[in-house]
């Protein structure tokens, strides 16, 4: 998405001139995205191949970089020259190397589902490789349970 | 209170004494603007200057407080008197930091600053202190209509953090949608296999908590009242009932998109081609066993279509992406592979979209053997012993006929939102709607939708606002999700309602304006039954009496103001924000002759966006025309006509408005009040004619918060047209 997103910022800079080309494996654009995504689709400016980039060489004479690979929408191969290539690389959770509690449970990548008490949780991109609505979402969400645990604990040493 | 005194403090901190004549200002404050006490501090947010204006507000019986020095969104800890009326004249970001150095600067700098301080002294005296409603409702339950995942969810959360709570389901037991599922898309770690879907358990615990009140069978026959006061009447089993409760959470869900109105994939022709609910029913029915059809035979190839009715670009079935499907197909086919793996199990995509840890999921069924085909598929061929499904290979770019025992049409969520209420009364498709809430509400029986039929509304800043205070809906009903987010989205909709709770009993606004307790003041005597402000409400706060009066319900109120800008005879205001209290400041200013070559600018700009956008500008020293003169307003659905002619005639040059973005992917903090201000000022074209005056006097701009480069720039560009098409020539007559 933040790459559809982006081929926006090369057509308000260069307009009909601009020329964008995404490559990509699937288009996640849930929900009403898909709505964006087809106004990016029906935009002339920008192209997009399924394809995995095999390798990207720098054309010094020219000043650009071409990049490798096989659009596998019909199986062509193909060599295409670009001034400048932007790597949409993923989202890693900021704790990634750092020591947490033992009790915090992280996924496969990293991210941080929570604790088995309740008493730690992670929200947004903590939690999940999430976009900035999810992200709300889930922040709030968190501060709901964090209320909750509060008002339990405060209501349990009331009561003792 | 008491009789008003009133004082002005003038700052000459952080440089604004350096550059500007800071005791020329503190006469104009005495002699203009007649502050009763005037006083200079070189630093007067720090505890030694809070101390010299609470001493005053003690010692002196100060009830009304001036400050000239920073940003009113600047040092608000500082200068807390809640106690007293305030204004602030923004001589630091709107001033000393806004209008170009130079000493050729010096001079409309002052000029500037000047008429800060005049302003800023005719609206504290139009203000009172917010007294605070009376009439607000105390009741803390929650009430949950729908008793799905989302729902017992919510219900659980908020019970679990102290509020009772009453769920409305309308079907006999709990559990809906996931209740038909055989198995739910993994939701934690490992993401690999298929997991029980936790339902009865989950039914278990809402029915053994001490705070949940459950109905099933029951639905709601009406809704009254506001936040902590809402009445609502709920039918079950032949007999009504009348339930008070302080917030509503509607998780009401989605149905599947009509597999029928898809004939050419089969849908509705044979009982070969399913849904995805029919295929879980199928696998519920064999229990573990091998999934088999209807006619009993089992499945030895099945073929999934993913996005069936969903992301059409024709206009004849949905736009949008259900975001679910890819995965509950990924998870459906393991129910043949799981089973046994020589079952041929294809999924048809175009884009497989599994975000996040779904990518683990995605993996462990390549690895089970699924299939995956990035095709279109054109047609399903249904025959009595199988079908045909013929597709475009978008990889082999060729044409390609799959025959299967069974196809999935993977449709789309379909959301249960009731009625919607932007339809024509005489639309069709509102007459087959049913109505979930039944609200009494003026304008209509349910959640305004935003798009696609869901009822979601501020998209992008705050997905859980809904246009109804205190009321939230979460999960599909909101927009298309799964279940893993719906139950957090479920959670996050149990904080807002608390929320709702706790600001109604309180007397206090809700987001965006959290914590304010003016709200509108209506001078009956005054109406005129016009019905603008009933209509126009963006959040549906008020209702109409039986004379057609309005009646305001305050804890519905967003405090926006949308309603006292649409009112012709101007008898709605606020206590601290009204058409005095702007249009004293239009009126304060020291207006130039016509010969002075010195324009003046009136800038309404929107408090949400375009004025921190103009303060954050001026924290970087983007400068600007010195000639414009900026007045926050609460939204520019709450601009009164009445303060644009009363620039024009003052000789004002020109007026500037500054909102948010309108439309669908509005940005508007409270949803139409953008929207309604563009089509209000369109209207003063003509106005502007009759006067004589040029159209360009007025104009409109959409401005996001972003925009701290390009708002000095609209701004100049702006004075720029003003000197081309000359001053006004009204100037001198008032």
């Amino acid at each position: 998405m933040a790459s559809l997103k982006q081929t926006q910022y090369v057509r308000d800079a260069y307009g009909d001139d601009a020329r964008s080309t995404v490559y990509y494996i699937d288009i996640r654009a849930i929900d009403r995205f898909e709505d964006f995504y087809q106004k990016v689709q029906r935009d002339p400016t920008v192209k997009f191949v399924k394809s995995k980039v095999a390798r990207i060489s720098l054309n010094r004479k020219a000043g650009s970089l071409t990049l490798h690979g096989v659009d596998t929408e019909g199986y062509h191969r193909y060599a295409a020259e670009h001034d400048l290539v932007v790597l949409a690389i993923g989202m890693e959770p900021e704790t990634n190397g750092l020591a947490l509690p033992d009790d915090v449970i992280r996924d496969s990548s990293g991210f941080i589902e929570g604790a088995a008490d309740g008493g730690q949780q992670a929200a947004g991109a903590a939690a999940s490789p999430y976009d900035v609505n999810r992200a709300t979402q889930s922040a709030t969400a968190a501060a709901l349970r964090a209320i909750k645990v509060v008002r339990r604990t405060a209501g349990a040493e009331q009561r003792t | 209170m008491s009789e008003m005194r009133t004082a002005a403090y003038l700052c000459s901190g952080c440089g604004i004494g350096e550059k500007i004549d800071v005791p020329q200002l503190a006469k104009i404050a005495q002699r203009e603007g007649k502050m009763a006490l005037v006083r200079e501090h070189a630093f007067l947010c720090s505890g030694e200057g809070v101390q010299s204006i609470r001493d005053d507000l003690e010692k002196e019986a100060v009830t009304h407080v001036m400050i000239g020095a920073c940003s009113r969104r600047a040092k608000t800890d500082a200068f807390h008197f809640p106690a007293v009326a305030m204004a602030r004249a923004n001589l630091r970001e709107g001033v000393l930091w806004a209008v170009a150095e130079g000493g050729e600067h010096d001079e409309v700098r002052q000029e500037m600053a000047a008429d800060y301080v005049r302003m800023g002294c005719a609206e504290l005296k139009k203000m009172k202190v917010p007294a605070g409603n009376a009439d607000t409702g105390k009741n803390r339950r929650v009430l949950v209509v729908g008793g799905g995942m989302s729902g017992m969810t919510a219900a659980l959360e908020a019970a679990e953090t102290g509020y009772d709570v009453l769920l409305v389901e309308k079907e006999a037991e709990l559990g809906g949608w996931a209740a038909k599922l055989w198995k739910r898309v993994p939701w934690k770690a490992p993401h690999t296999e298929p997991q029980d879907p936790g339902v009865a358990a989950l039914a278990a615990r809402v029915a053994a908590h001490p705070r949940i009140d459950v109905r099933l069978g029951a639905t709601i026959g009406a809704t009254s009242g506001a936040p902590g006061r809402f009445r609502v009447r709920v039918a079950c089993a032949g007999a009504t009932r009348d339930e008070d409760v302080g917030a509503i959470v509607q998780t009401t869900g989605s149905a599947l998109y009509d597999i029928a109105k898809l004939p050419e994939l089969g849908g509705g022709r044979s009982p070969h081609v399913v849904d995805q609910a029919g295929l879980e029913a199928l696998a519920k029915a064999a229990n573990g066993a091998p999934i088999r059809r209807a006619d009993g035979r089992e499945v030895r190839s099945v073929a999934f279509v993913q996005c069936a009715g969903q992301r059409d670009e024709t206009g004849t079935h949905l736009p949008y992406c259900s975001g679910h499907c890819c995965a509950t197909s990924i998870k459906q086919a393991m129910y043949f592979k799981d089973v046994n793996p020589a079952v041929d199990t294809v999924v048809l995509y175009t884009d497989l979209r599994a975000p996040g840890m779904g990518e683990d999921f995605y993996r462990r069924a390549q690895e089970k053997g699924v299939t995956f085909t990035k095709g279109r598929a054109s047609s399903v061929e249904t025959a009595e012993g199988g079908c045909t499904v013929r597709f475009r290979d978008l990889i082999l770019d060729e044409d390609v006929a799959l025959a299967a025992d069974l196809v999935v049409l993977a449709t789309g969520q379909v959301a249960n939102a009731g009625i919607d209420i932007d339809l024509a009364d005489d639309d069709p498709a509102k007459a087959r709607q049913v109505s979930i809430l039944n609200l009494d509400y003026r304008q209509g029986k349910d959640l305004p939708q935003l798009k696609h039929g869901f009822s979601d509304s501020h998209f992008i800043c705050f997905p859980y606002e809904t246009r109804r205070t205190g009321i939230y809906a979460a999960g599909p009903v909101r927009r298309p999700m799964d279940i893993a987010q719906a139950t957090e989205d479920a959670t996050g909709a149990v904080l807002k309602a608390i929320q709702a709770i706790d600001n109604a009993a309180a007397g206090r606004a809700a987001h965006p304006r959290s914590g304010d307790l003016s709200y509108p003041i209506v001078r009956l005597e005054g109406c005129t039954q016009c019905k603008r402000c009933t209509v126009e409400c963006p959040f549906g706060a008020i209702d109409e009496d039986e004379k057609r009066y309005p009646v305001f319900n305050e804890s519905r109120c967003r405090r926006c103001g949308t309603c006292m800008g649409a009112c012709p005879v101007r008898v709605i205001s606020f206590e601290n924000y009204s058409v005095d209290t702007v249009g004293a400041q239009i009126k304060s200013i020291d207006m130039p002759d016509e010969f002075s070559e010195k324009p003046r600018i009136l800038v309404l700009a929107c408090e949400n966006d375009a004025y921190p956008a103009l303060d954050m500008a001026g924290l970087r020293r983007r400068t600007y025309s010195a000639f414009a003169r900026v007045v926050p307003v609460r939204c520019l659905g709450s601009v009164n006509t009445i303060w644009l002619t009363d620039a024009l005639n003052g000789g004002w040059d020109g007026v500037m408005l500054l909102g948010c973005k309108k439309g669908d992917d509005y940005q508007c903090h409270f949803v139409k009040g953008s929207e309604l201000a563009s089509e209000r000022t369109r209207k003063t074209d003509d106005t502007l004619k009759q006067m004589g005056l040029e159209t360009e006097r007025v104009a409109t701009y959409e401005v996001a918060i972003s925009d701290i480069d390009r708002l000095p720039r609209l701004i100049d560009e702006y004075a720029a047209k003003i000197k081309e098409i000359g001053m006004s020539p009204m100037k001198g007559f008032n």
